[in-house]
């Protein structure tokens, strides 16, 4: 019994030594990474006014407000760090919200839903449907803002608005080379558009020539991934995202990313990359955050930070390095759920949307988030 | 004690059921022996089939993909590839199996997404949505006192402007549990694609398309079997058993066409053999002669037909008038009446893939019949009874696992066998229903029948660990 | 017996004429049917379907006049400067003299006027043509040209942090443009709401008012309410958007310095009221919203108990925030309102009371100190930098009255032209404006027809009394030639639609005296469809082409013939875009009599939102998706997503 009862005292001492000492161990890791750190998890929930536990997307607005896409409506946060809820009582045009974009030059918020498109702005909700507009299917998975035209991914095509003249433009497998209509991204990267198509990989549209390109799976067959980086991983795109020359393709097989000349792929195992099932990507500089239901990674291609937590609601850290042992370390607050279906971030921390409430990543203080990694 | 218990684990462990973790339902249970009755097309076809049997357990130790797709049909099957999907099902990692039940409830919600009645599905429609109906009908009447009833709504699917998505909006707005649905592949494909983000669980129940369940979405159990297993049937029939080189294909220039054939071409590419004409037409066209012209001047010792039955019934009374005197292969609806209706004598000799033979007199299918015959006053033909399946398991689920979509989902998806009337179902790593199909052949005014071969079934930790499968029993 | 042939000639002569005309009439019959497809049409006139635009009185030069626009006074007080949009022209004229000295000419229709802090440049944005200039006030000459949104009618100068800016009212596009000075480009565009039409920065430039003309269509059956919208001239971010409650016909707004208000006149209507109420004076009546930098709202009456002060407009506010000028151009006044009085009610009046107060017309006794006559239709309104002197276009008087602020008393006017009294259109307009002709001056014709075209309401004009039954208001652009008129057809003319009835039901007055009633019909047949000029002939775009084709098809994509009266161009035939004829297209709703309407005009459709016979459909889409019923409004079951966006592309050419 006594020998026993050093031994869980000693345990106790490791655990509080390392408990206390991690954030110095992450900032030891850190120096020499080029990716943010989180040290700690802030948790939102209904508490502070979330309505629901599935939080879809979440985006901070150029006046620093915060507003998050949730299963039940669309929230901002306010002055005391509690969420107001707009739903369709106040004229959002479905409640459950998908995805969201800032219109840069007028401070818009544009929100995607399961049920048409909505501009809010000054306070006033304007919606846009298949039947009163030329939105080409009422189902919102994506939207970006580009050159002053709101585009929309929706289940039958990509919607442009045209902001000053109004006039509409879609486009699907009638009149692009997409293989299939039912579009789940869309992204701008300077004067070009990227559409994340279901079934028919990435394509590359130019709005200026109305010209398309599309880059497809070079495998031609889901089973395999036949070579590592020759392309897209695969054909069923779940989300775009685009920054500084860079673009990051999720899907349910994988990760890619393509620099305007290679591709670059990871899958689940045999790269750090924590789960095959890839559903949000968020680009800062030329890192990226990504969502998946297996936790939230960010990866500058080559160094990987990936945060998991487990069923009794505890986190860790994995912290793959080039040429350097795969670290694992606990975290002191944990994700809130490991299936993350939103991010925004930018030098100074991460907010992860979750099947289960809203964490903020609290990075390490000293991060070098701010390097741009070199890509290969 | 403490042995014991262990013991008792450890006889836990190794007898656990298929259906996996949580929640843990009974073991399907096979009511009934299949008593099918199947008519050989010839002692050479059943020789085949014998052939085919054989070659299924001698694939028994190799990797097999979804739908059991013969290995030497597989693509880029002398490679190794850098990496290997569906070695097993994808899991859902989301919360929701322990969110509280909702209260007050009325009624079990269960959406259930037909193709619009004038469409070229809408006569399918129908039939599967009276095999629906009849299950919940029955359900509902053997509900026990205090027992909450099921809900069907029901809407239908516009084919234009992707209204499928709308629809399972719809369903949710509905607080569905489940949804069942549909025929046509692009609006199943549109449907899984919002049910994903909404997380309510479908079975479908009568779409073909085999991209369908390559989408990785861990949200949809396929009842119906597929074109890709029909595929690879005909490829084989064709190229293998009736030894044609020159095989030419005729389909309808649609989606469900592209994707229909898709994977007989490139079988019997495989095989050796690789289409001489691909030939397309627009539904309902009757001027066939450019089409025609090139498929005679290919000279084909066989030709592949995919399209609704009265044009491909059309196609084929014109290639015979044409003088072109290849085999005829088709796809399943070809049993449909529309097709030897237009195709008078050419019909003869048309071989098809079909589910089983519905001339079979086994127990469920019989009484199944015949309740179907008293309700509808009408014969349930293959969608009625696809449908009526889809929705006895949909049933099952939500019984066993209450209404919470989360723990319905991990019921159905993780369930590797399940029977219903329409027979035994093996679920492969796709969630898609891989019994294998029969043929069938029309003679002399009559469809006759080929027996199915061996199903095999897929060992998932098997497959984990050295990518191996086990043959289930053969059909009988 | 000579008589005989004479008489059998004549008979015969008699027999062939009737076998002409019965022979005519069938053929006519037969050409009538057969082209539209109506086997139920009997003899129409010929000019139905067989028109020129070329003909009708729209399409003829007419009179410009000098009427004035927008107007600015230079920082130093000492010059005037007019728009003059109808004759393309930009004047300066003196302060003390009141005469004009210098002209510029200005192409596109210069309409709104800023000048910037130094005085040294002025700003003129062109409604037609889209593009807001620079005028070097040392040179009188245009300098700088951007084009901006569609339609600018307003622009404010202010001073920012990030430098000199314009924020624009472009009333054709619903948006705002945000223009910084040096360089001279547009920084943003927000859209607005519906027809922004005045604009007004606050003193530090942190914050920019926009008023909004018109009711953004939502529910047919819903209170209308235009928009004020808060921008941040700095960046062009939009910072809020507040309701003008039940309220509309915002055309003019100032800032009252050192009380944190934006002010704006406006219409307070009560569309879903039976238009049977006008004699009870609960339809319409002029109100003066009080707006804070937060949105907050409070309207308040300007009309008195038994006389109404219609179509309030421009707005000028003095330095100190001590009084604010108000035009009416209904009534030719100029009221001025006491602000420190009208605040001293503020501060004692409970919520309550500030919510119901524009509905207590006696209120306005409370602040407001006099008012002004002016000449025919003041509309614009500004007041020199030292207060003194208050400058108001007459628009329909070719002038610009000056008032002495503190006598408030005209001293003088710059005159411009001759006011057009000869000119039986501009007679017509002054009819059009005035509210003279309707019961207590509660309104005018202009003011459900801002410059003759659409409010963007419903009203209901049965005389039931009941108010279950709206009905459309249509546009008055492009009205000549499309008789018979109303939704029902009932009305062969301008004449008769604005006759004896009307006078009954709706002014609650005596009828239009004839003479007005044809100037005023000249008036209204001069009018050309929105933007008419810029859109005609215009080459189309693929997708407008596209939507051409699908417009004038016969056949389905699959080749299927589409039944000719279900064609859209046969009832919707050019070059009206209308065959005049009653069409029964599966709208009627539970209440209307029947299920047949007047087929509308389509020219210039894209402007006059909401649609079909009561405004049910709030966009061109909704008619073929939410109200489309069986293919009875053309066939468009076959479309797909492209086709409708091409055809809706191609009716906005029109």
């Amino acid at each position: 019994m006594k020998i026993a009862g050093i031994f869980c005292l000693r345990l106790a001492s490791l655990v509080t030594l390392l408990w206390l000492t991690a954030p110095l161990q992450i900032l030891a890791t850190e120096a020499e990474l080029p990716l943010p750190v989180i040290e700690r998890f802030e948790t939102f929930g209904k508490e502070q006014g979330v309505p629901t536990n599935k939080v879809h997307a979440v985006l901070k607005t150029s006046d620093g407000k915060l507003w998050i896409g949730t299963w039940d409506g669309l929230c901002v946060r306010e002055g005391e760090g509690k969420f107001r809820r707009y739903g369709p009582e106040e004229g959002l045009s479905h409640k459950l919200v998908t995805c969201m974009v800032e219109d840069p030059k007028t401070g818009d918020l544009w929100a995607g839903t399961m049920r048409g498109l909505n501009k809010v702005s000054g306070g006033k909700i304007t919606r846009y449907f298949q039947t009163d507009s030329g939105l080409p299917n009422n189902v919102v998975y994506g939207v970006d803002i580009v050159n002053d035209n709101i585009w929309a991914a929706t289940a039958a095509g990509v919607g442009a608005l045209d902001l000053k003249t109004g006039a509409w433009k879609i486009y699907d497998h009638n009149n692009s080379n997409m293989h299939e209509p039912w579009c789940y991204a869309v992204k701008g990267a300077k004067d070009l558009i990227y559409i994340g198509v279901w079934g028919a990989g990435i394509v590359e549209h130019n709005p200026q020539e109305g010209t398309f390109k599309a880059y497809r799976d070079p495998d031609g067959d889901f089973h395999y991934d036949l070579v590592p980086d020759d392309g897209p991983i695969n054909d069923i795109t779940s989300w775009l995202a685009w920054n500084d020359g860079l673009l990051w393709q999720c899907t349910y097989f994988g990760m890619s990313r393509y620099d305007g000349k290679y591709w670059k792929t990871w899958v689940q195992d045999k790269t750090p990359l924590p789960s095959n099932f890839t559903q949000f990507a968020w680009p800062v500089n030329r890192y990226c955050w990504i969502g998946t239901d297996k936790g939230a990674s960010v990866t500058d291609g080559t160094n990987w930070v990936n945060y998991f937590v487990g069923e009794a609601g505890a986190g860790w850290v994995e912290i793959h390095q080039s040429g350097k042992a795969m670290e694992k370390r606990p975290m002191s607050t944990a994700l809130c759920n490991g299936f993350v279906l939103g991010i925004w971030a930018d030098e100074k921390e991460a907010w992860l949307a979750t099947s289960k409430g809203l964490s903020r990543g609290i990075f390490a203080s000293g991060t070098a988030s701010g390097k741009v990694a070199v890509v290969k | 004690m403490r042995i014991s218990a262990l013991f008792l684990l450890s006889l836990l462990a190794v007898h656990a059921p298929r259906v996996a973790a949580y929640p843990e339902p009974a073991a399907p249970v096979k009511a009934e022996p299949d008593t099918c009755v199947s008519v050989p097309i010839t002692p050479e076809a059943a020789q085949a089939a014998a052939r085919t049997n054989q070659a299924a357990a001698a694939q028994a130790e190799t990797y097999h993909y979804y739908a059991d797709t013969p290995e030497e049909m597989v693509p880029y099957r002398n490679l190794d590839p850098y990496y290997r999907y569906w070695l097993e099902r994808l899991p859902f990692r989301g919360p929701g199996r322990d969110y509280p039940d909702p209260v007050d409830l009325k009624s079990l919600k269960v959406g259930l997404l037909s193709p619009a009645p004038y469409g070229p599905e809408g006569a399918r429609g129908e039939r599967t949505r009276k095999g629906v109906l009849l299950a919940f009908e029955e359900e509902n009447a053997m509900r026990q006192p205090g027992q909450i009833p099921f809900e069907v709504i029901a809407k239908e699917d516009a084919p234009l402007w992707g209204s499928a998505a709308n629809i399972t909006v719809e369903f949710k707005d509905n607080d569905v549990l489940g949804i069942l649905g549909t025929i046509d592949g692009d609006a199943t494909h549109v449907a899984l694609r919002a049910t994903l983000k909404l997380e309510t669980y479908i079975i479908n129940t009568s779409d073909p398309d085999p991209t369908l369940t390559e989408t990785q979405v861990p949200w949809l159990t396929r009842v119906f079997p597929e074109d890709r297993q029909q595929c690879f049937r005909l490829a084989d029939m064709v190229v293998r058993q009736r030894g044609c080189k020159r095989i030419a294909v005729l389909r309808e220039s649609s989606r469900p066409g592209r994707v229909g054939v898709m994977h007989f071409v490139n079988d019997i590419r495989r095989l050796g053999s690789p289409a001489v004409a691909h030939l397309l037409y627009k539904a309902g066209d009757r001027s066939l002669a450019e089409q025609i012209a090139a498929i005679k001047a290919a000279n084909p010792d066989a030709v592949l037909f995919y399209g609704q039955p009265a044009d491909v019934g059309f196609a084929a009374a014109q290639l015979r008038q044409a003088g072109i005197t290849a085999q005829y292969f088709g796809f399943d609806r070809l049993m449909e009446g529309a097709f030897v209706k237009n195709a008078g004598d050419a019909a003869e000799g048309m071989t098809i893939t079909y589910f089983f033979n519905p001339e079979r007199t086994d127990k469920p299918w019989v009484e199944f019949l015949d309740r179907f015959q008293k309700r509808w006053g009408e014969k349930p033909d293959i969608y009625a009874a696809y449908g009526y399946d889809g929705a006895k398991l949909m049933i099952e689920a939500v019984n066993k696992s209450g209404p919470n979509r989360f723990r319905i989902r991990d019921y159905l998806a993780n369930l590797d066998s399940w029977d219903g009337v329409t027979g035994h179902m093996v679920f492969d790593a796709r969630w898609d229903n891989i019994a294998p199909f029969s043929f069938a052949q029309y003679q002399r005014g009559k469809w006759l029948f080929q027996p199915a071969p061996a199903i095999t079934r897929l060992d998932k930790k098997r497959l984990s660990q050295g990518m191996t499968a086990v043959p289930d029993a053969p059909a009988k | 017996m000579r008589r005989t042939p004479i008489i059998i000639s004549l008979l015969i002569g008699l027999l062939v004429l009737a076998g002409l005309g019965w022979g005519s009439a069938a053929w006519s019959r037969a050409h009538e049917r057969r082209w539209s497809g109506r086997l139920d049409l009997e003899l129409v006139s010929c000019n139905h379907c067989h028109l020129k635009i070329e003909n009708l009185p729209w399409a003829q030069p007419s009179r410009r006049h000098s009427a004035p626009a927008g107007l600015a006074v230079s920082p130093d007080n000492r010059k005037v400067y007019i728009a003059l949009d109808e004759r393309n022209e930009v004047v300066e004229a003196d302060g003390v003299t009141l005469a004009i000295t210098r002209r510029l000419e200005v192409r596109g229709g210069p309409f709104g006027l800023a000048i910037d802090a130094k005085g040294e440049r002025l700003y003129a944005t062109c409604r037609d043509g889209d593009r807001v200039v620079a005028i070097d006030l040392a040179t009188f000459r245009e300098v700088e040209s951007l084009a901006i949104g569609a339609g600018p009618v307003a622009a404010t100068y202010c001073d920012t942090q990030e430098g000199g800016r314009l924020v624009i009212a472009n009333s054709v596009s619903d948006n705002i443009s945000v223009v910084s000075l040096s360089p001279f480009k547009e920084l943003a565009r927000p859209q607005a709401g519906r027809e922004p039409y005045a604009v007004a920065a606050a003193p530090d430039g942190s914050i920019a008012f926009v008023a909004n003309r018109l009711a953004v269509p939502e529910n047919y059956y819903s209170m209308a309410s235009s928009e004020l919208t808060l921008v941040d001239p700095s960046k062009g971010k939009l910072l809020l958007r507040s309701p003008f409650e039940s309220a509309h016909l915002a055309e003019g707004i100032a800032v009252a310095p050192g009380r944190g208000w934006a002010l704006t006149p406006l219409i307070k209507v009560r569309n879903l009221v039976p238009i049977t109420q006008v004699a009870n004076g609960w339809v319409m009546s002029s109100g003066l919203a009080i707006a804070d930098a937060k949105g907050s709202i409070i309207q308040m009456p300007l009309d008195e108990a038994h006389d109404y002060f219609a179509d309030p407009s421009g707005i000028a506010v003095d330095a100190a925030g001590k009084r604010a000028f108000i035009v009416s151009g209904g009534s030719d006044t100029v009221t001025v309102v006491d602000l420190e009085l009208l605040a001293r009610w503020l501060a004692g009046a409970s919520d309550q009371a500030k919510r119901e107060a524009i509905d207590d017309l006696s209120l306005s006794a409370e602040y407001v100190v006099a008012r002004i006559p002016t000449g025919r239709n003041p509309r614009h309104a500004t007041l020199s930098p030292d207060g003194k002197r208050l400058y108001v276009s007459e628009r329909l008087e070719d002038a610009v009255l000056a008032v002495d602020t503190a006598a408030l008393k005209p001293i003088g006017r710059i005159r411009l032209g001759d006011g057009g009294q000869t000119d039986p259109i501009r007679r017509g307009e002054r009819v059009f404006t005035q509210a003279a002709h309707t019961f207590q001056r509660q309104f005018s014709c202009r003011s459900c027809h801002p410059d003759g075209h659409v409010d963007g309401l419903s009203y209901d004009f049965d005389g039931d009394g009941i108010g279950d039954n709206l009905l459309d208001n249509r546009s008055l652009q492009g009205v000549a030639g499309t008789s018979p008129l109303k939704w029902n057809g009932k009305n062969p003319s301008l004449q008769v639609q604005c006759g004896v009835r009307f006078a009954r039901v709706l002014m609650r007055t005596d009828p239009i005296p004839g003479a007005e009633l044809d100037d005023l019909a000249a008036y209204l047949n001069s009018l050309p469809p929105p933007r008419w000029a810029r859109r005609h002939r215009q080459v189309l775009t693929p997708a407008q082409e596209r939507g051409r084709r699908i417009f004038f098809a016969t056949l389905t994509p699959a080749g299927e013939p589409i039944p000719r009266e279900r064609q859209c161009h046969v009832c919707h035939r050019p070059p009206l875009y209308s065959n005049r004829l009653m069409s029964s297209v599966g709208t009627r709703g539970s209440l209307d009599p029947s299920d047949l309407f007047d087929t509308p005009h389509l020219l210039g459709v894209a402007y006059t939102a909401p649609y079909l016979h009561d405004g049910r459909a709030k966009t061109l889409e909704e008619l073929w998706t939410t109200y489309q019923t069986n293919d009875l409004h053309g066939v468009s079951s076959y479309m797909n997503k492209h086709q409708l966006n091409d055809l809706v592309e191609f009716l906005k050419t029109l």
